[in-house]
């Protein structure tokens, strides 16, 4: 008992080191696995969470169609976004990066036209578009949040247009992508500016109602009162926000760890009853008179999953491109919030009755026979928790006390090894 | 309680209706739209693209010339014509239950452990990679480089071009610097440089791999290449296994691949 309690301790303790993060990683992801797309995972009277999207799949038939250019027709995407805005889409997600090119066209600056001369009133439908970040270099000084400048200029766009970031971690070592960066502070020129996520901003969007992208902008309005006053600190200013928000039920901490950090993916990369796929290709092909079928009430993101933009990722639930990871980020910040561990109560509670569980187990049954039951009862009693829980955004991990489990066996089968090797000594 | 969750499911299913699931709907069809159409219960609405169908609507033509193409729930695209009308869109599929998921989620993973297979790779860049910059061979800690071999061959994967490489010496002043590199290789010329410590850095548009290396001479080379470089043995052939002696210590490794040519043949002094 004793020794179980100090290896759960110990355990606890060591909470982030890799081995413990890892098989909190891998129960995770076993457990989105086996949780996609069931229908219990998409119902809750939050708007969104009954959310339904459309992506807009610049994929390999499309690129072809478009005779295979270096980056997104700007004439085409702009076609892409009138037919979402004029369709009854809730919101339009650009996952397009739109940096200003080195050579503008009259198709750029067509595309900035529209998008300046449609985001004047903040009632329209919400446009979604992507800063990006100049990656550290030289000419950045070895800064990694330095904003590249945009066509439309930030500033020329009108409260209807959001501006985001798309940034997400992955495991260094299998390259999973499994956690999202809510916010970001970013320098642009010589002023600090917070980007908030997309999925942060597409949610405060919807848990806005009607008035979702008043709700939106007063939120930003909100993060950006504890900006940095320089560029210099925000690396210092990053690491030690604090701020909460509330979206519709959850409230969002900015600094939660690598639990809050975890995005929970729910919706394959496949059109089902949340996610419907449409090449577009096929939507402006179809440019003159077509249906809104698959765009009305629903958010809609436009993105890409051919080859060449090298935009497709590894998930939990399998390869997709980085709008269908986005679409997933949105679902989960919708629906679950931030996954969070059970409170310590709970949890030490959970621990010292599987321990004491197990203990008992161990000292009245043979070795093997007491690793098959103890095994047992976390398949019959603690992973049916967790996946009822999971739902909430509760995560009970079922890894760690199964890694307990093992080495408090190692433990006592060490300690009888070696008390059988001093009895034979002194006989 | 019950009562709440009445009206949560009220609000779900009466003020936030759930728009139908598309399980089909229409890609395109041929101009002469009217040899071609969905009947709906008892309406006939107009066949336009992008349009949902929902369960039980037919879609039926009477010639053969015309067409109506339509995706499925399965992203499949099926051609509708008088040869294989009418097509009546079934009903919804169910989503997945748990043991589904349980089995197909077991599926792949025994697929993955039993499963040697391997994944073809095209190494060419065409746009710009996400992947970051990465010197083939190198370590991060430690690279020694023979002088005497007179030219050192590297290669990089990841990262976009234009590529730019600096080489800086242990104070950090660049002794080399060459920008717009479009080639994922390069040769670096070592006559002109002195034994020493110095810094190669290779940089892309949206990375950067930085590793030291030490140009050492002939006397810091392992024991079992020196035995080889003395060996009374073809040159082909000596030089062979030095390259592979030398690439399977970690920080002989980018000297050892570097003898390595395009043409997979072995060289030394700088030459192919």
């Amino acid at each position: 008992m004793l020794v179980g309690l100090g290896i759960a301790g110990a355990i606890s303790v060591f909470h982030e080191s890799k081995l413990i993060a890892e098989l909190e990683d891998a129960a995770m992801d076993a457990m989105m696995a086996v949780s996609q797309s069931l229908p219990r995972m998409s119902s809750g009277d939050f708007a969104a969470t009954n959310t339904r999207f459309t992506f807009l799949d610049i994929d390999e038939e499309t690129q072809r169609e478009w005779g295979e250019p270096a980056r997104v027709p700007r004439s085409n995407l702009q076609d892409l976004i009138r037919f979402s805005r004029d369709g009854g889409a809730i919101a339009v997600i650009v996952d397009v990066d739109l940096s200003q090119p080195t050579r503008i066209d009259s198709d750029d600056l067509a595309l900035a036209g529209y998008l300046e001369k449609t985001s004047g009133h903040a009632g329209g439908v919400p446009v979604i578009l992507i800063r990006s970040f100049y990656p550290p270099t030289r000419a950045t000084n070895g800064r990694d949040y330095v904003l590249r400048k945009t066509l439309p200029d930030e500033q020329a766009t009108g409260p209807g247009i959001f501006w985001a970031q798309s940034f997400f971690k992955s495991g260094a070592d299998d390259r999973v992508v499994r956690f999202w960066q809510l916010v970001r502070l970013a320098c642009d020129g010589e002023s600090p500016v917070l980007v908030p996520s997309i999925q942060l901003v597409t949610v405060a969007i919807l848990a806005g109602g009607e008035n979702g992208t008043g709700d939106a902008v007063a939120m930003l309005d909100d993060l950006n009162l504890n900006l940095p006053s320089g560029c210099r600190d925000i690396q210092r200013a990053e690491k030690s926000l604090d701020q909460t928000i509330q979206l519709g039920p959850h409230r969002i901490d900015l600094n939660s760890g690598r639990t809050g950090e975890r995005l929970v993916y729910t919706i394959p990369y496949r059109s089902g009853p949340e996610l419907q796929v449409v090449p577009a290709g096929s939507v402006v092909r179809a440019a003159g008179q077509r249906a809104d079928d698959l765009v009305r009430d629903r958010v809609v993101v436009i993105g890409s999953s051919n080859a060449q933009a090298r935009d497709t990722y590894r998930t939990p639930i399998g390869d997709m491109p980085g709008a269908v990871i986005l679409i997933n980020a949105i679902k989960s910040l919708g629906a679950f919030g931030q996954v969070r561990a059970p409170s310590p109560l709970m949890k030490w509670t959970i621990n010292v009755i599987l321990i004491l569980f197990m203990a008992c187990i161990f000292s009245w049954l043979e070795s093997l026979l007491a690793e098959v039951l103890t095994g047992l009862i976390i398949v019959i009693v603690l992973l049916p928790l967790s996946f009822y829980f999971f739902k909430y955004g509760i995560w009970i991990d079922f890894a760690i006390p199964l890694l307990g489990m093992q080495l408090h066996h190692v433990v006592v089968e060490l300690g009888d090894s070696y008390s059988g090797g001093i009895k034979r000594k002194d006989a | 309680m019950t009562r709440k969750v009445l009206i949560a499911l009220a609000l779900t299913k009466c003020v936030l209706p759930l728009p139908a699931f598309a399980a089909y709907w229409v890609e395109s069809f041929t101009e002469d739209d009217r040899l071609c159409r969905i009947s709906r219960g008892a309406e006939s609405p107009e066949m336009m693209p992008l349009m949902a169908l929902t369960e039980g609507d037919i879609v039926d033509c009477r010639s053969t010339k015309s067409k109506v193409f339509v995706v499925t729930h399965d992203d499949d695209l099926v051609e509708v014509s008088s040869r294989n009308s009418p097509l009546i869109v079934p009903d919804t599929p169910e989503p997945p239950t748990l043991i589904d998921n349980i089995r197909s989620a077991a599926a792949d993973w025994f697929s993955e452990q039993l499963d040697s297979s391997v994944l073809m790779v095209s190494l060419s860049v065409r746009g710009p990679s996400r992947n970051p910059v990465e010197i083939i061979g190198a370590s991060e800690s430690q690279n020694l480089v023979l002088h005497k071999e007179g030219m050192l061959r590297l290669w990089w994967t990841g990262g976009g071009a234009p590529f730019a490489l600096t080489l800086a010496d242990s104070r950090g002043a660049i002794v080399l610097r060459e920008e717009q590199l479009r080639s994922t290789g390069y040769r670096l010329r070592l006559e002109n440089l002195s034994n020493g410590r110095y810094y190669l850095s290779v940089i892309a548009a949206g990375s950067r791999s930085d590793i030291p290396i030490e140009i050492v001479g002939a006397d810091r080379r392992p024991g079992v290449v020196r035995s080889l470089d003395a060996a009374s043995i073809p040159a082909t052939i000596r030089d062979r296994y030095v390259a592979r002696v030398l690439a399977s210590y970690p920080e002989w490794q980018l000297q050892g691949l570097s003898m390595i040519t395009a043409n997979g043949k072995y060289a030394r002094s700088g030459q192919e």
